[in-house]
């Protein structure tokens, strides 16, 4: 986390790194941003993403003509361009490496695999650029791809499940592939005039593009062309699978689905020709031809892809699925998320239409609350009374605004809600508006979901063309005009005050409640501001009524609520489960448990602002009330499973430096408190921890949540006292320089056993030569040099390694 | 509207903040980050005030007032919660209140002050400042050990400032005037003082009190005051028109010196203990028969008397210096005369005797070498002025000016008027309670504004930020950054001048530290 977060420098020192002075700056280019984006100070944020994409940063000459030539100041220039993270202020390489290091990917090794990509690209200590200037290393909070952590993403391709010792191969892959490279969601998915034989549905949303499911697409559109099938190649809105991705559904018109998981693009041909036959004879028997010469002449025989089939209808998939209730995620794996036909086919915009031509904002209001539904950004508060008092606010002027800032590392609920459901989000804020009577809405998506904000842009222009939004809705005069606004790298801004801050164009530094947003909210006007997952939970509710919905759930959480399920489960993905369920029917029903004969050790909820559950306590089913008497939330509906080979210590640390780093600095408690909480953990994982650490952590931990303005403060330190609630002898074994999980770095040595065969596989890997070559004899590391990246133990082939005690 | 604050009520009108309201009614809310006429900010935390009835607590700044509220501003949990908040901020601030030559000077005088004020020909000043802190300095500064000079900074550079001949400068600039100045005394108690002796112990306890309100009289068995200084060192080393001068002072000041009567003999202590208020042995090493005749306790040694409230075992009669303990240091007899005459005048005025208070006190501790080079870097780096040092001859003024550009200015400007310091000092804040693992280095910048901006000493308020914003300077300060990093700064990394270009003092008077401060202060 040290490297990323907002830069410190103020643009001053933009031109070290830089080749050309900014004598030389062409500043033209600022002139026509401004004047396609405009000069007003909420078009800073905007501003300022148009001049990085153009100069790669915000070159410090750049920045004085912005404030020249519109109505912003230097105060507010120089204030919100430091603030936000996606903000460079000196010149980055040709490529940006993203490691993600969110929760998931955390657990899975995400700080080894930056320090590989450091090591392998020879980036100085104190630099983020290699030699070249070809490559920028960079940390992202979250990148949303949980379940294929660690995660990686270079420019805009991501790559997952990347294991360190393929750092080398996949910088390659990246500058091989760079040439043919598509777009992130190139619209594909054209359909012959023909009459089709069936559907090839494959999604395409961020996580499933970073598992494969781009190529396999491709490759689908390629060879159905190539082999004459006239298939429809479907992109559809993510089934949550994201344990098999890339997960590819034939569906044939006789009403017969197969599945297959995990498919890799060599397979497309023959999945293609097992389901269809290809229009021409004469194709036909070429197929069969090439098939078998094929088979003949290569050495490697081919595995059939039967190996990946899932059945629908039984097995493992039906665990996974069969135990969730799908209402937000309604249709999911059938609905294409591009196509408004396909939604309003599938009973899209009918909650709308019902609102808009035959009741009244109170019935509407009254239906929401009956319902029960409560926020799901994480705080839980009652959704209808919200919207009753934004609508009993008197004033002209009021805002809905969706919030789309999901910033919880370890959480993906809202990208895939945005990418797979945008219509439903979208059906969902207009009838928001419609009940508090708001003819002006936002949804503020957060940086690092460019799909999410395209698809959502996409899907606000088609509405707009067909009358679902606009001036004269549906023919019935409501009218509410709606923008995309992109956040630009700031966890802080999911708070309400502060994200409206944002929308504004300002710092995203949170203010004092009251008053609320419903009150006074974006420019002083009532302002309804729910999240995503809230929104596209309304239409179902409207479609079916409060009382359908409320009969899921329990006696205060009704209906059902998504979960991110990741970290350490056979089966993670993105779930939809009614209210009540518990942790262990999540993890182990759906989950399929944790893997490889490990124990589950706790399962963290609600990410940094939240706790863990204990296995012990894993019973405990997933409501407001029932999560917070043992210490945890259910929060934006992060779920990361530990297994014993985590450290819950490391965990804290973990959160801890997130929302350190994450803090706006504005309430002292939490700018120096949880700085200061974090130095006593980081000592903790390094063998440094002091008689009294612990007290002077609880200490913190009180003052920081008393003394801070947000929820972002106010939490922070949750996951340290719910950790050592359940598991202080860990902590103390920490404080004696042991770390009982053998995960903290500094605490742990690596060593080679009996078993090696000396096979020298660890000495060719290892980074920095300290495992001497010594063919057919044991080996032996260096522990000087060593660096602890694991690379040896990932390629052992006989598990000869190990992680001891120092 | 009405509500009750600190179990006053007060009517008020909706709409205000509980800090308005609880001023209205003469209670004072402390805080950092809130100065009238300027938005709130509700950053510092300082201002939390409990509502009971919601059963938490609030931010008075930003708080609204309602109808019926109960809000406490001072309780235990209060004051526990600001105290933390304060160890916090101190935990992230980097600089000394005082010099270490202040710290390290026995009577606490405050040095760079004095320094700035030769360098800016205020002479006047420099001695009201010298003369409130320090007695007789005249005579003082030819025989002070100056442990100020052992401490000084400069020494780290180069060799440190001549602070005793620069002092000394001061003060014979001030006896050679026409006019020499009389510093203001507190309203007078009415209370007498009889002192048993005028050596540099008695005339000092003399001026201390006088300066406290309360007049002496000051008995000496030798037909001179001072005379075993004198004796010792003849008047090429004290001259006396500088002893003459320092009594024409505390002739002013109405204190009373009777030479040639030898108290115990001519005077008992009975008597003394009848006519006066209190009584003062001064009287240096004596023989214990002297001790005897005199009727006080003590040994071989000296008088045995309270190290800290100076009480011999006789109630109402007090000692230090050379009485209790032979060759004690004459820097040293001055400090216990400044600490004996400051519980003197406690016990007189009724209070308890708790001794010389000490303020709260930030420490930024060694410096890091770059820092050394940075404060240096603000002074001029010519090699000691040392004309004066080793005789006894004065500085010249223009040798004392050119000395005084050598000196790095290690205080706090602010040091007078710094909330941060004042509220740690109120709430007993420790400077330690969560040090952090690595301290920031310390940087100053100094425009040429006047203004002098130590970033180290910010506590991230922004009121800054909001003068200049509201004053519409171009290129005002901004907050740059986030989290424990976030900094305030002129915006666009221009300078100070280009940031300060009309606000300059009005930031300086909205800071509530020192990190923004008149630089010549």
């Amino acid at each position: 986390m040290s490297e990323s977060g907002a830069s410190t420098c103020s643009g001053g020192c933009g031109g070290k790194t830089s080749s050309r002075s900014p004598a030389e700056l062409d500043l033209a280019p600022v002139e026509a941003i401004v004047a396609s984006i405009g000069r007003r100070p909420e078009d800073l944020i905007p501003l300022l993403q148009a001049m990085q994409k153009h100069y790669n940063y915000l070159p410090k000459p750049a920045l004085e003509r912005l404030c020249q030539i519109t109505d912003i100041t230097p105060d507010v220039v120089d204030g919100v361009s430091t603030f936000y993270s996606q903000f460079r202020h000196h010149p980055v390489g040709k490529h940006v490496i993203r490691t993600c290091t969110g929760t998931a990917c955390h657990v899975s090794g995400a700080n080894i695999l930056h320090d590989t990509f450091r090591q392998h690209l020879k980036i100085k200590p104190g630099e983020h650029t290699d030699g070249e200037g070809e490559f920028t290393v960079e940390e992202v909070a979250c990148l949303g791809c949980c379940m294929l952590a660690p995660v990686a993403q270079i420019d805009d391709v991501i790559y997952g499940q990347i294991e360190t010792w393929k750092v080398p191969d996949l910088i390659e892959d990246f500058r091989a592939s760079e040439k043919t490279r598509v777009s992130a969601d190139a619209n594909g998915g054209k359909l012959s005039a023909r009459d089709t034989v069936g559907e090839v549905r494959i999604c395409l949303c961020s996580s499933c593009v970073a598992g494969g499911s781009r190529k396999v697409y491709d490759e689908v559109m390629r060879q159905s062309e190539k082999l004459d099938i006239p298939v429809k190649v479907k992109d559809v809105g993510c089934t949550g699978i994201s344990y098999d991705i890339p997960l590819v559904e034939f569906h044939l018109y006789n009403d017969n689905r197969y599945r297959y998981g995990k498919v890799d693009p060599v397979d497309v041909r023959d999945l293609l020709l097992r389901h269809f036959r290809p229009i021409s004879w004469w194709k036909r028997a070429g197929a069969r031809l090439f098939h078998t010469l094929e088979t003949f002449f290569t050495d490697e025989s081919w595995v059939p892809p039967t190996r990946y089939s899932q059945d629908v209808r039984h097995g493992v998939e039906k665990a996974y699925t069969g135990a969730q209730v799908r209402l937000v995620t309604e249709h999911a794996g059938t609905l294409d998320p591009r196509s408004i036909d396909d939604y309003i086919q599938h009973d899209g915009f009918k909650a709308l239409e019902s609102v808009l031509k035959q009741r009244k904002f109170e019935d509407v209001i009254a239906e929401v609350k009956s319902s029960g539904l409560r926020g799901r950004g994480g705080a839980g508060f009652p959704t209808g009374m919200k919207w009753e008092m934004t609508r009993a606010t008197p004033n002209d002027v009021k805002y809905v605004i969706c919030n789309g800032d999901e910033g919880d590392p370890g959480a993906f609920m809202d990208r895939m809600i945005l990418e797979s459901f945008p219509y439903r989000v979208l059906e969902g804020m207009v009838i928001a508006a419609f009940a508090v009577g708001a003819h002006e809405g936002f949804l503020y998506i957060r940086a690092e979901y460019p799909l999410a904000t395209k698809r959502i842009r996409e899907a606000i222009r088609v509405c707009e063309e067909r009358g679902l939004l606009g001036e004269n809705i549906m023919g019935t005069g409501f009218k509410l005009k709606l923008k995309v606004v992109e956040g630009a790298g700031a966890f802080v801004c999911g708070e309400e005050t502060a994200l409206m801050s944002a929308i504004e164009g300002g710092r995203g530094m949170p203010r004092f409640r009251p008053p609320f947003p419903a009150q006074s909210g974006l420019w002083g006007k009532p302002t309804c501001i729910n999240n995503v997952e809230t929104f596209a939970s309304i239409p179902w509710i409207i479609r079916n009524g409060a009382k359908a919905f409320a009969a899921y759930g329990t006696e205060k959480s009704k209906g059902t609520k998504t979960f991110a399920l990741a970290g350490k489960v056979r089966r993670g993905g993105l779930i939809e489960v009614p209210m009540g369920m518990t942790i262990n029917e999540i993890v182990n029903d759906i989950g399929g448990g944790v893997p490889e004969g490990r124990k589950l050790k706790a399962v963290l909820m609600g990410g940094p602002s939240g706790g863990c559950v204990p296995a012990h306590l894993a019973h405990t089913p997933v409501d407001y009330e029932a999560l917070k008497s043992v210490g945890a939330i259910i929060g934006s509906g992060g779920m990361v499973v530990l297994d014993d080979t985590d450290c819950i210590v490391d965990i804290a640390r973990y959160f801890l430096s997130f929302t350190q780093d994450e803090s706006c600095g504005k309430c002292t408690h939490c700018r120096i408190g949880t700085k200061r909480m974090k130095e006593v953990l980081d000592r903790l994982c390094c063998g440094k921890g002091r008689k009294g650490d612990l007290e002077l952590l609880e200490t913190l931990s009180t003052i920081t949540i008393e003394g801070s303005l947000c929820g972002l403060g106010k939490t922070a330190p949750n996951p340290v006292l719910s950790s050592l609630r359940y598991y202080r002898a860990e902590y103390e074994a920490h404080v004696q320089g042991k770390c009982p999980a053998r995960r903290c770095k500094n605490l742990v040595q690596y060593f080679i056993t009996d078993t090696c065969f000396g096979c020298t596989r660890c000495s060719q890997m290892c980074p920095t030569d300290s495992i001497p070559m010594n063919p057919y004899h044991h080996h032996v590391i260096e522990e000087s040099t060593c660096t602890r990246c694991d690379i040896c133990l990932q390629v052992c082939p006989v598990n000869a390694i190990e992680k001891i005690p120092m | 509207m009405k509500l009750t604050i600190d179990n006053k009520e007060i009517e008020c009108e909706e709409g205000i903040s509980l800090m308005e309201a609880a001023r209205r009614i003469g209670i004072e809310v402390p805080a950092l980050c809130y100065r009238e006429g300027y938005d709130h900010f509700t950053s510092c935390m300082m201002c939390m005030v409990k509502d009971t009835k919601a059963g938490k607590n609030v931010p008075a700044c930003s708080a609204r007032a309602a109808d019926g509220m109960v809000v406490e501003t001072q309780n235990d949990e209060i004051r526990a919660f600001r105290k933390s908040t304060l160890e916090l901020l101190l935990s992230d601030h980097l600089g000394d209140c005082e010099a270490p030559c202040q710290r390290l000077c026995g009577v606490h005088n405050e040095v760079p002050q004095i320094i700035r004020d030769i360098m800016a020909g205020q002479m006047g000043t420099a001695v009201a400042h010298l003369r409130s802190d320090m007695a007789l300095p005249a005579v003082l500064e030819r025989f002070c050990n100056a442990p100020c000079e052992k401490g000084c900074r400069r020494g780290l550079v180069d060799e440190s400032v001549s602070i005793r001949a620069l002092m000394r400068h001061a003060a014979e600039w001030d006896l050679q005037n026409a006019e020499p100045y009389v510093p203001p005394c507190a309203p007078s108690s009415g209370k007498r003082v009889a002192i048993i002796g005028a050596g540099m112990t008695g005339l000092s306890t003399a001026y201390y009190l006088a300066l406290m309100g309360h007049s002496s009289v000051v008995f000496e068995r030798q037909p001179r005051v001072l005379p075993r200084l004198r004796d010792e060192n003849g008047t090429e080393v004290l001259p006396d028109w500088v002893v003459e001068g320092e009594l024409r002072l505390l002739n002013r000041l109405g204190v009373e010196i009777r030479t040639g009567i030898k108290a115990g003999s001519d005077i008992s202590m009975a008597d003394l203990r009848r006519q006066f208020s209190a009584v003062v042995v001064a009287c240096g090493a004596v023989p214990v028969e002297d001790l005897e005749l005199l009727g006080v306790p003590g040994t071989a040694k000296g008088i045995i008397a309270d190290a800290g409230t100076s009480q011999t075992k006789i109630d109402g009669v007090f000692s230090a210096g050379n009485a209790v303990k032979r060759d004690t240091p004459i820097l040293r007899t001055v400090q216990q005369a400044k600490a004996m005459a400051t519980c003197i005048s406690q016990r007189l005025n009724g209070k308890q005797i708790v001794g010389i208070y000490e303020m709260y006190n930030h420490m930024m501790g060694r410096l890091q070498p770059e820092e050394l080079k940075e404060f240096a870097s603000h002074a001029s780096p010519i090699p000691r002025v040392r004309s004066a040092d080793a005789g006894h001859v004065s500085f010249a003024k223009e040798a004392a000016v050119l000395e005084t550009g050598r000196c790095m200015h290690c205080d706090c400007r602010a040091n007078h008027d710094c909330d941060l310091r004042t509220y740690s000092d109120q709430y007993g804040a420790v400077q330690s309670a969560y040090k952090g693992e690595q301290r920031a280095t310390y940087v100053q910048m100094n425009g040429g504004t006047g203004v002098l901006f130590e970033p180290g000493k910010c506590v991230k308020c922004g009121l800054c930020v909001r003068v200049t914003s509201k004053d519409g300077e171009k290129f005002g300060f901004t907050f740059v950054g986030r989290g424990f990093e976030v900094k305030a700064a002129i915006s666009l990394g221009k300078s100070l001048e280009e940031g300060l270009e009309k606000s300059g003092s009005k930031v300086v008077e909205a800071c509530p530290t020192g990190a923004l401060a008149n630089a010549e202060e």
